[in-house]
This record gives C-alpha cells, sequence and structure tokens, in this order.
C-alpha cells in the first residue's frame, strides 16, 4: 500500500507564490529565447516529463513488485506477520514543472553567472537532475532499511537493472554528507532511467523508517523555507534537529525491542 | 499485493484551472510494462484536438486521483491485450464536451433513452426545429429503426410534449381514451385540460392511485350520455393546442390501418379533426407522426391525401457502418466484453453493413455475450454462432416476433403471396427483385398494390427503379433460413 499524502501544503504554497515570482525573473534572463514565458516553459517541459514517464512508471511498477516479493519472504523468516515497507510517492513520483522551473532557477542563480542556454542544453540539465523523478520506501524498522538496502541491489545495479552511479548516501552515519543542523535521516541513491536517443534521467530513491518519514513530511515548510535561503532562529533549529536525532534513538531502541521480542518468542515456542 | 499506477488525461484553461479529465488504472501485467501503456495512452492523447483555451496535461500516479473515479485499464483494451486507442480519444472527447460517459446495455426491443441513441442528434434537431416553427411531421422508418426511441427522446428533450402510444386503438372511444391517459399524466397537459369542467375532477399526474383513478374517470365520462366523443377529441384537442402543447404520436400507421379496416368512418371524423387544430391559424397543434415508410403509401392508397398534405416526412435511415462498431464495440464493453477488431467487423457484416439496423445490433450482442459465457475475451466464433445458432435459429424467435406473418393483419388468401415474395426477395438478396416478376407471384385474390405496401412497411422492403429489395441483410436471413416459423399459418 501507498502511504496517501497527509501534509497540509498551503502554507508551501504561500511561500511558492513569492518564490515563483522571483523565478519568473531569473527564467526571463537567462532561458533560452524561444521561451519567452512561464506558461511557454511550461508546455515544454511537460514533453519532457511525458518522455520520461514511461521509464519512471515502470521503476515504480518494478521496485513496488520487488518490495511485495521481498516482504512475503521476510515474513516467512520472522514468522510474525506486520508492516515491514510500503512506498511513498507523494503521489505524483515526477518532479512538477514548478518544481523543475525552482531548481534550475536555483542552480543558475547559485553559479552567480546566468547564462542564456539553448533547449537542448537546458533538457540535458533538466534529464541530468537526480531527482527529476523520486519515491521513498517508508520502513517500519531500521533494520528493515538495512535489510532492503542490499535486496534491492545486485552487481551494484538497482532491481538488477539499473545503474546506481554515484553510489548510496548514508544521511544516518556518514559524517561527511550530515550537514550542519538539518535532520533528513536516509539512505538514498539516485538511478539512472534510460529513454529514447541515448539519453537517460534520473531518479531518486530514498529509504527511511516511518519516524523520519513523520519528521520530515512535517518539516518540509521549514525545509522550503530554509533552501529559499531564509533564515530560522537558531533555538528553532538546533530544538527541530535534536526532534530528528530523538526519533534516531528512539528508532534504533524499537529495532532492539523487536530482535529481543522475537528471540523471546522463538524460545517460548 | 504491488501496487497499481493510475495515469490521468486531464485539461486546464487558460487560468491554469483543472476542467476535467479522465484516469485510467494500470494492473501490474504479466509481459507489458505499465511504461508501454503510458506511452500508447499518451500518444492518443495528444492526437486529440482540444477545444480553443484549453491545454491537455497527463500525469502518472502512484495513489489514487482525489477527484477523478479511475477506470479500469479493461475497459480500454480489445481482447488480444492491445488498447483500445480510438475507446479512449473518445472517452476524453466525449467528457470534453461536457458529457459523462455512459456505459451501453443491450435493449433489444425496449426504447431506449438518453446517451443509449445513437446517431440520431442531426434528426433530433431537424424535427424540433420543425416542432418549434409549429410544423406536423411524418417520422417515417420501418419497424425497430428505432421511431419510438426517437419519440421518446424528443418527449425527454420537450417539456410541452405529450407523448401517446396507439397501437392497440380501434376506436374513437380508444383514441380519446390513449390522448387522455398521455395528457393526464402530464403536468403542463393535465393543467390544460383541468380548465374544461368534463375533466375537473379527474385525477393529477401526481396521483398514486392514478391508473384506477382514470379508468373510473373515464368510463363515468363515456357512460355519460350526452356527452359526444367527436366533440370530447375536439374540445381536448383544443385546450392542449391553446395550452402550446406538441403532441407525440406513436405507430400511427398500424392505428390506420387498424381503423381502416374496421371504422373507416371513424377514422375519417378524426383525421378531418386532428387536420383542423393542426392546421388552425391561432395555436395550432403541432404533431409528430411515427409509422412505418409505408404510411404514406397507405395514405395515398386510401385516398386520406387531403387529411395529412400539410405534413413533412422526416425519414429515419439506417445508421452508419461507423456508428454500427461504435455500438457494437460500446455494448460488449458494457456486458464486461473484451471484443477485438474481427469480433466487431463480424457484427456488423452480419447485421449489415451497409444498413445496420441498432436493433440487430443489440440482439447480436446480447447473443455474442451470452455463446461466450463467463469468458471476458470474445472470439470471431462467438459471433458466428450467435448469429447463425442463436439469432436465425430458434432461440431467436424472440427477436422476431414482430415479423411474423400470422399476427399481420393480412388477409389469409394474401399470406401464401406475402409468404412468397418474401422468400424471392430473401433468397436473392441483396440483388433487386423486378417488379415485374413479383407481380406475377400474386395470385387473383391478392390485391398486388395493398400488399406490397403493407410487405414495404412490415418487413423493410426498399423500391428503386423497378424493383424491390430487402434492405435487411438479417432480416432476408432469417427469413431464408427460419421461413416456416416465420410463417406459421401462412401456408
Amino acid at each position: 500500500m501507498f502511504i496517501s499524502k497527509t501534509v497540509d501544503n498551503r502554507h508551501v504554497g504561500m511561500i511558492w507564490l513569492k518564490i515563483m515570482n522571483e523565478i519568473n525573473e531569473i527564467i526571463k534572463q537567462i532561458f533560452p529565447r524561444d521561451l519567452p514565458d512561464y506558461n511557454a516553459f511550461e508546455d515544454w517541459c511537460e514533453t519532457i516529463r511525458e518522455r520520461v514517464r514511461p521509464g519512471a512508471a515502470d521503476i515504480v511498477s518494478e521496485l513496488s513488485k520487488k518490495l511485495d516479493d521481498e516482504e512475503t519472504s521476510c515474513t516467512k523468516n520472522e514468522k510474525s506477520p506486520r508492516d515491514f515497507w510500503n512506498l511513498f510517492g507523494d503521489e505524483n513520483p515526477l518532479k512538477s514543472v514548478s518544481s523543475i522551473c525552482s531548481k534550475l532557477a536555483r542552480d543558475f542563480f547559485e553559479k552567480k553567472q546566468p547564462a542564456r542556454v539553448t533547449k537542448e542544453e537546458l533538457e540535458k540539465r533538466i534529464c541530468k537532475l537526480s531527482d527529476l523523478g523520486r519515491v521513498r520506501i517508508v520502513c517500519t524498522f531500521n533494520r528493515d532499511a538495512v535489510y532492503l538496502r542490499k535486496a534491492l541491489f545486485t552487481n551494484d545495479k538497482f532491481l538488477d537493472k539499473y545503474e546506481c552511479p554515484k553510489g548510496i548516501k548514508d544521511f544516518i552515519f556518514d559524517t561527511d554528507i550530515r550537514d550542519g543542523l538539518k535532520g533528513h535521516r536516509a539512505r538514498q541513491f539516485s538511478v539512472t532511467i534510460p529513454i529514447e536517443h541515448n539519453t537517460a534521467f534520473g531518479f531518486e530513491v530514498q529509504i527511511m523508517t516511518l519516524l523520519q518519514h513523520v519528521w520530515d513530511r512535517r518539516n518540509h515548510p521549514i525545509y522550503e523555507w530554509l533552501r529559499e535561503r531564509k533564515d530560522l532562529s537558531t533555538e528553532l533549529k538546533v530544538n527541530d534537529f535534536a526532534c530528528a536525532e530523538t526519533l534516531h534513538l528512539v528508532d534504533q531502541q524499537a529495532d532492539r525491542n523487536w530482535t529481543t521480542f522475537l528471540k523471546e518468542k522463538n524460545n517460548g515456542e | 499485493m504491488a501496487n497499481n499506477i493510475y495515469f490521468e488525461v486531464y485539461w486546464i484553461d487558460n487560468k491554469k484551472e483543472k476542467k476535467g479529465g479522465l484516469a485510467v488504472q494500470l494492473p501490474q501485467e504479466y509481459g507489458i510494462s505499465p511504461g508501454d501503456r503510458i506511452k500508447d495512452l499518451t500518444d492518443a492523447a495528444r492526437d486529440l484536438e482540444l477545444p480553443e483555451g484549453l491545454r491537455l496535461r497527463t500525469e502518472m500516479l502512484v495513489s489514487q486521483p482525489a477527484d477523478t473515479d479511475p477506470k479500469p485499464l479493461s475497459d480500454y483494451l480489445w481482447a488480444d491485450g492491445t488498447c483500445n486507442l480510438e475507446r479512449f480519444k473518445r472517452h476524453i472527447l466525449r467528457m470534453l464536451s461536457g458529457k459523462e460517459l455512459h456505459k451501453f446495455l443491450p435493449r433489444p426491443g425496449v426504447p431506449v433513452r438518453g446517451p443509449d441513441l445513437i446517431d440520431r442528434e442531426q434528426k433530433v434537431s431537424e424535427i424540433l426545429e420543425k416542432i418549434n416553427s409549429g410544423i406536423s411531421c411524418h417520422l417515417r422508418a420501418p419497424r425497430r429503426y428505432g421511431k419510438t426511441s426517437l419519440l421518446t427522446r424528443l418527449k425527454d428533450d420537450c417539456e410541452n410534449a405529450v407523448f401517446i402510444e396507439i397501437s392497440d386503438v380501434g376506436s374513437m372511444t380508444g383514441f380519446l381514451k390513449a390522448l387522455l391517459r398521455g395528457a393526464m399524466r402530464h403536468k403542463l397537459g393535465y393543467n390544460c385540460l383541468a380548465g374544461l369542467k368534463e375533466y375537473r375532477s379527474w385525477p393529477g399526474p401526481e396521483n398514486s392511485a392514478y391508473a384506477e383513478t382514470f379508468n373510473d374517470a373515464f368510463n363515468d365520462l363515456i357512460q355519460d350520455k350526452s356527452v359526444s366523443i367527436n366533440r370530447m377529441i375536439m374540445s381536448t384537442f383544443t385546450a392542449l393546442a391553446d395550452g402550446g402543447i406538441v403532441l407525440l404520436i406513436d405507430e400511427f400507421s398500424v392505428f390506420l390501418r387498424e381503423m381502416w379496416e374496421k371504422n373507416e368512418e371513424q377514422l375519417e371524423d378524426l383525421l378531418k379533426i386532428l387536420k383542423e387544430i393542426r392546421t388552425r391559424d391561432k395555436t395550432p397543434l403541432p404533431c409528430i407522426f411515427a409509422g412505418s415508410s409505408g404510411l404514406t403509401t397507405y395514405i395515398e392508397f386510401y385516398g386520406l391525401k387531403e387529411f395529412f398534405n400539410d405534413l413533412e416526412s422526416v425519414d429515419i435511415p439506417p445508421i452508419n457502418e461507423q456508428d454500427a462498431r461504435i455500438l457494437a464495440e460500446e455494448l460488449f464493453y458494457g456486458m464486461g466484453k473484451l471484443p477485438g477488431l474481427p469480433v466487431i467487423d463480424q457484427v456488423v457484416t452480419l447485421t449489415g453493413k451497409k444498413d445496420s439496423i441498432p436493433y440487430f445490433i443489440h440482439a447480436l450482442a446480447h447473443e455474442t455475450s451470452a455463446e461466450a459465457g463467463t469468458r471476458k475475451k470474445l472470439r470471431e466464433s462467438d459471433v458466428e454462432n450467435a448469429y447463425y445458432d442463436r439469432l436465425l435459429g430458434p432461440p431467436g424467435n424472440i427477436f422476431f416476433r414482430d415479423f411474423l406473418l400470422r399476427e399481420k393483419a393480412y388477409p389469409k388468401p394474401c399470406r401464401p403471396c406475402a409468404s412468397a415474395v418474401l422468400r424471392a426477395l430473401s433468397c436473392g438478396f441483396p440483388e433487386p427483385f423486378p417488379e415485374k416478376e413479383l407481380r406475377a407471384i400474386f395470385t387473383q385474390e391478392c390485391e398486388y398494390e395493398k400488399l406490397i405496401t403493407c410487405l414495404e412497411e412490415d418487413y423493410d422492403l426498399v423500391k428503386s427503379e423497378g424493383s424491390y429489395r430487402m434492405r435487411s441483410k438479417v432480416l432476408a436471413d432469417r427469413w431464408r433460413l427460419g421461413e416456416p416459423w416465420l410463417t406459421q399459418g401462412a401456408e
């Protein structure tokens, strides 16, 4: 079962409205001349989304089936039926046009040297986004996430098929990529999905626990706020980061509890 | 269980507001990826021309869309597993025009309503235009072409239309009863008649015991010796005409034939009154007479032309091949079956490519589905078996009840001639049969003009360049193969 979207995005929507005006200004400066405004960009960008959609549908379908198969096998091993994992695709696994536009605008802005590019170049950049499509696997226990990380790869290929050029990022224990006071905790990776004309696009898969997912969903408006270079008080940032770390500890303990339960149960049978 | 993926096509206006959409649920399939389905469906949607101001968008979702009820993929699959993209496009276009999708079900012999009536939009507009100009018409078509369905549609579209059916009426009293039954059940019709003192205490359309109280009231009326039926008909027509009513009369040619045989004088009186009320200067009563194509010939044959010379004819043709195909396809999907192009070809070929009668398509689709049983995927052999063993065989008798010779009002001496003519025409189908040779079949006791007119009406004979032919392939086949049953009592 997919977890349905539960976060109220009205607040995010208001922020976006403001951001979109800024983005539109950037678009006018840097995007190809034959995409003169956001509407033209939107129509053109939809054609790219249409081209990559079949590939995204296939990977979601294959992953969904694989997760089902793994769950069957895990249930057999544990002999104790429970929820293992679900897919969360935020309804639509492909980045929306406004989200693509915002990402491109941020990239151009960060380079400080905005330059006009051709449509072909722009399309390449869109397809190179590591998360043009994305899906999240939400696990009940940390042990499930660890298990899946291995089970989903064969010969370094995701689902025995998709290349994963940059490997798996571990936002839990890899101190090099844990970023300041950010509480995002996941194991995630981007795979490349081939499309026609020898091109491919990036599709991101995140594996996290249910508690990490809850933190992430609740904090999404804060994440969006900070991403747009707006600041918040240190107290708020520290306290919220502490929430994420606390949930991490809860996950660790819950994992141990479950392992103990399985042992005691096996001894009692 | 692995999850479904949803593919959604929707359209937005210039303000980027979503105006409607169609979602399809893509299940896990063996050997076919959802991506391939999405490619096909996207290409089909992109093939459509959208009304100005609308832009098409497509999406893939991993949870059920909130505002669109998704259709199962099987709604858009052929039996061979490929996508029926034309149906998908047709459904998008229908939704773009603001209409709901409709589930067709076979209804052979029952007047169809609403979206079940296909390929008749032009006729409906044509007749409504005439009604609005106060012009009366003769709606002409052979049996089973959908005249009653068309009248029902007019009744639904035109709130001041009163519908009456007079196939079993053989007297002035019977006609008045049918007229009052139709008018009293109509809100506006009832209001028009409630002003007449004879009907003041009659039950209204909302009365729960309407049928019973209506019969009592009508019996009281005709038992009153001071009441003249002719005068009552005239005053009823006048009240309805003054109230702006349009009268839709079904089975008029059957009525005419019946009355001519039994009450010729009464018939002339009635036709005179009807003509008078239709053609009066102030608020005439427009009437639509639904009858067979033979009605015009009857009128001339019986010397009644003067009573009908104000009528304009509206002919209902068979449906075209394209619509016949769509009807067959929709009926199969409506019954939860998956057809294939060869199956649809077969249905249309067997029911007559050029001249398809919706009634027979309904009948064959129904029998094909029965032949396939619980199997979803239909085969050509299902259609063939359904046609030859079910429709044309004894199980199909029910579909040809209207075409039994014994039930027609043919005088006994005429029946062998009728049978011989039909045999000749069906054996030669689709070739026309020269009238000269046809006349030779007739015996002295049987009047050629009269019988051929009846046959023209009852068996959908077409006359052209001195020859006759049967128009319907199904009727010809059935007559040729199943004649003994059709001619019970004829020879």
